[in-house]
């Protein structure tokens, strides 16, 4: 299994012009790399205050004054501590360094944690690469009273040193001049990382020994220090390239031996030390003046009650509900406004037509397109809203504090802690939270956060939410209800990793290790970037997929068209009316759609469906939206009345709550849409485990939603 | 698996770190174990000599909450046994 789900570890190479220099941003999780990234490049892509928010290679073209005009092919690496390599996404950040394909590697260390972003520095030395160091945030060093040396660090390392602030946008152009520098006058600077003499011996004896046996080159530093550690992945390589290998392992088990007698530590301890006194012994030469013991007294005593042990758990959940209670409450009045643009749309459109016009271009356009369209686009104030929410409790470091809080909750439902932020993410949507599973360094723990993350409830279901609560729930209901939902989800989510962890995906518990960033004042760029950058996909995805779908579900609920009609006679205008709505009802029934609704009536029937809400089951396979875009068709195309109702008031008067109860609940389990099924697919490199999640969650969410209904129509 | 660290027996007054209450300065002896998660506390520099206070815990008593130097950090109890600290006496 972890054979498979290895390979399927993608590497997203995108091929980048073979003419461009090639420059990789490394450092520590959480230093601001992605920021500077944004910044060369003019990308834009996520950025957070807790570490692992990067879990993919992406790459883009840095250009701007000091760069050639070309530009600079410019990688952002996911963040890692080391070139150990433990969990997936830091495998990505060391292939590429060690890779050899790179013209340069930009360090980012954070400036308010220098030594141990400068233990990283210390590797990438060893490796050979052309560097050039970056001290990111120094803003908030200065601000906390730090100086330092940078004249003093370049003459010690003889490499471009460059400060800058990412958040405040300082120090690009002398970052990107620093590029150019180190990519006219590549350097290898194996030798300017200080080791102990014993050390230093070793490993020239072992360099010495790979040369024999023909490596050569800048790597073979790094190549020996892993020989030291006894790395497998090294060893599994000389064992290919190199035939008489085994000499080599058994003098670097002498080397070994040798530095562990004479130091009193294990290897590991000893080289770490090694590193951490380079780091430290540099960062005592360039300070010119420490930073204040108290500069970060504030983030201290904000912890001391968001993160408190008493307090801690009610504050978490208390600004969970504040965000769905602000998502519905501020949200009322734009959406309201978006209702009215797309009712004067559809009043236009039709305007066009004759009253009574049976005009199909008429209908595709009012009562599929638009209310399709719209009946998604109304929904935008919610997503613009929550996502807001969830960007501050992000930037600000709140999110990590949440993990520290509730590790106990997930260790005991067999859930990582660190599970705990991708699971956050897939508020948002389940894709990313899948991939940003990443960060989860054993596979049954990844596993496990993958196969119930869809449980989250999305973005894209949202909007069914914020039609089906209003209609069913009185108002001062409705924001208990969304929170309700939502917590539905994660409990069920808890419950089924416990099931999950007791059989089929037993095994050890990872450990839960994790860096908690200072709280950060998010910008104000960022959050509103977050809530452009979510409301445009959204209406994009409105616009074309869920545009699409309606079309064709528009089709499905029109085509065949009933029967010749029998011929109106002279009755009363009143009975004429009852009578059209009668007739359309009985021409849905007769469409595609309807037929097939109508064929799924026995096995949604028991939970309370009835075959209209069938036709939309379908297309939320698709996207979840469809749900909503699908309910509004089919009630536009069921009226003929040209002043129509409201569709949460249509579905009042239609269901009764406890149908919407049963759909609501198995709307948040059932079927993950294609999308999620796909990405499944690709992260877990086997169709197994995709189907398997979707047939499993379907068939819970049918029992469920079958206990529900029925036992509910017991006692109601 | 050559293990050296237990060839040189801890001094009599070491503890496992989570033996601390809130709010001890200590000192890192060294890290007890193997594989990965060793060698994650080693890169994340958590090394001899090192020192640490231990701020807080969770709701439930776990996990814990550390701070070293200028950073912070949480870790379960079941990896605070792997490192061996030493108390300072506040001066």
């Amino acid at each position: 299994m972890s054979a498979s789900t290895q390979s399927a570890q993608p590497l997203p190479v995108k091929v980048t012009s073979r003419n461009l220099p090639t420059v990789a941003l490394a450092g520590n999780p959480n230093c601001g790399k992605t920021t500077l990234f944004n910044s060369l490049t003019g990308a834009y892509h996520t950025v957070g205050n807790y570490p692992g928010v990067t879990v993919e290679r992406r790459s883009g073209t840095a250009r701007g004054q000091g760069l050639p005009a070309s530009g600079v092919s410019l990688i952002d690496l996911p963040g890692t501590y080391s070139l150990s390599a433990w969990s997936p996404e830091e495998r990505i950040a060391q292939q590429e360094l060690l890779g050899g394909q790179l013209d340069a590697v930009v360090v980012v260390v954070d400036s308010t944690n220098l030594a141990r972003g400068l233990q990283l520095l210390a590797q990438v030395l060893l490796t050979g690469s052309n560097p050039v160091l970056c001290l990111n945030m120094s803003d908030e060093a200065g601000k906390a009273g730090q100086r330092l040396d940078l004249e003093q660090m370049r003459r010690l390392l003889e490499i471009p040193v460059v400060e800058t602030s990412g958040k405040l946008d300082q120090g690009i152009g002398e970052l990107r001049e620093a590029i150019q520098h180190a990519l006219e006058h590549p350097k290898d600077c194996r030798r300017r990382v200080t080791l102990g003499l014993e050390l230093r011996d070793a490993l020239d004896r072992l360099e010495q020994h790979l040369d024999k046996v023909g490596i050569r080159g800048p790597q073979v530093t790094w190549m020996a220090l892993k020989l030291l550690k006894e790395d497998p992945d090294t060893r599994g390589l000389l064992n290919v390239i190199v035939e008489e290998s085994d000499s080599l392992f058994e003098e670097a088990a002498r080397e070994k031996e040798l530095l562990q007698k004479g130091s009193g530590q294990d290897i590991h301890l000893y080289i770490g030390s090694q590193l951490s006194g380079f780091a430290s012994g540099l960062v005592r030469e360039v300070t010119l003046h420490l930073s204040r013991e108290d500069a970060r007294r504030l983030s201290d005593t904000i912890d001391s009650v968001l993160a408190n042990k008493v307090l801690g758990l009610p504050i978490f959940l208390a600004i969970m509900y504040g965000i769905f209670w602000i998502t519905f409450s501020m949200g009322e009045a734009p959406m309201g406004w978006i209702e009215g643009l797309f009712g004067f749309m559809a009043e236009a459109v039709s305007g066009l037509w004759p009253a009574g016009s049976d005009s199909l271009l008429r209908s595709l356009l009012v009562d599929g397109i638009l209310a399709g369209v719209g009946g998604v686009m109304v929904f935008l104030p919610n997503i613009v809203l929550l996502f807001a929410g969830l960007a501050i409790l992000e930037d600000t470091g709140y999110m990590a504090r949440a993990a520290f809080i509730m590790d106990r909750v997930m260790h005991r439902f067999g859930l990582h802690g660190q599970s705990f932020l991708p699971l956050m993410t897939g508020f948002g949507c389940s894709i990313p939270g899948i991939m940003a599973t990443r960060t989860l360094e054993n596979e049954r723990d990844r596993l496990v956060t993958m196969l119930v993350l869809p449980l989250m409830s999305c973005g894209a279901r949202l909007p069914i939410w914020m039609l089906l609560i209003p209609a069913f729930f009185a108002p001062p209901w409705r924001a208990p209800a969304l929170w309700g939902i939502y917590m539905t989800g994660i409990l069920l989510a808890l419950v089924f990793s416990l099931l999950l962890r007791r059989t089929v995906l037993r095994g050890e518990e990872a450990p839960f290790v994790m860096e908690l960033p200072p709280y950060r004042m998010p910008t104000l760029r960022a959050i509103l970037y977050k809530m452009y950058d979510r409301s445009r996909s959204y209406v994009i995805k409105a616009g074309t997929i869920i545009l699409g779908v309606s079309i064709v579900l528009w089709a499905m609920t029109s085509f065949p068209g009933p029967p010749e009609q029998p011929a109106e006679t002279g009755a009363p205008a009143g009975i004429v009316e009852v009578q059209e709505n009668l007739d359309a009802a009985d021409a849905l029934r007769y469409s595609l759609a309807g037929r097939l609704g109508v064929a799924m009536e026995p096995l949604f029937s028991p939970l309370g469906f009835d075959w209209r809400i069938n036709t939309a089951l379908i297309g939320a396979f698709a996207a979840k939206e469809v749900f909503v875009a699908q309910m509004g068709i089919v009630f536009a195309l069921g009226e003929t009345d040209e002043n129509s109702v409201e569709l949460s008031e249509a579905l009042r008067s239609s269901y009764s709550p406890l149908v919407g109860i049963s759909l609501m609940l198995f709307l948040l389990i059932a079927t993950p849409c294609m999308a999620t099924v796909a990405i499944m697919k690709k992260e877990t490199g086997s169709w197994k485990y995709a189907w398997g999640q979707f047939i499993g969650l379907s068939v819970f969410a049918w029992l469920l939603s079958l206990a529900v209904f029925q036992l509910g129509s017991l006692f109601l | 698996m050559s293990m050296p660290e237990q060839a040189l027996a801890p001094p009599q007054e070491s503890l496992q770190l989570n033996a601390l209450p809130d709010g001890t300065r200590c000192r890192i002896h060294t890290i007890t174990g193997s594989g990965p998660i060793r060698q994650r506390l080693l890169d994340m520099g958590l090394l001899p000599d090192v020192e640490l206070q231990v701020e807080r815990r969770a709701p439930g008593g776990d996990p814990i909450w550390i701070r070293l130097g200028s950073w912070q950090m949480a870790l379960r109890k079941a990896e605070a046994t792997s490192i061996l600290v030493l108390p300072v006496r506040d001066a």
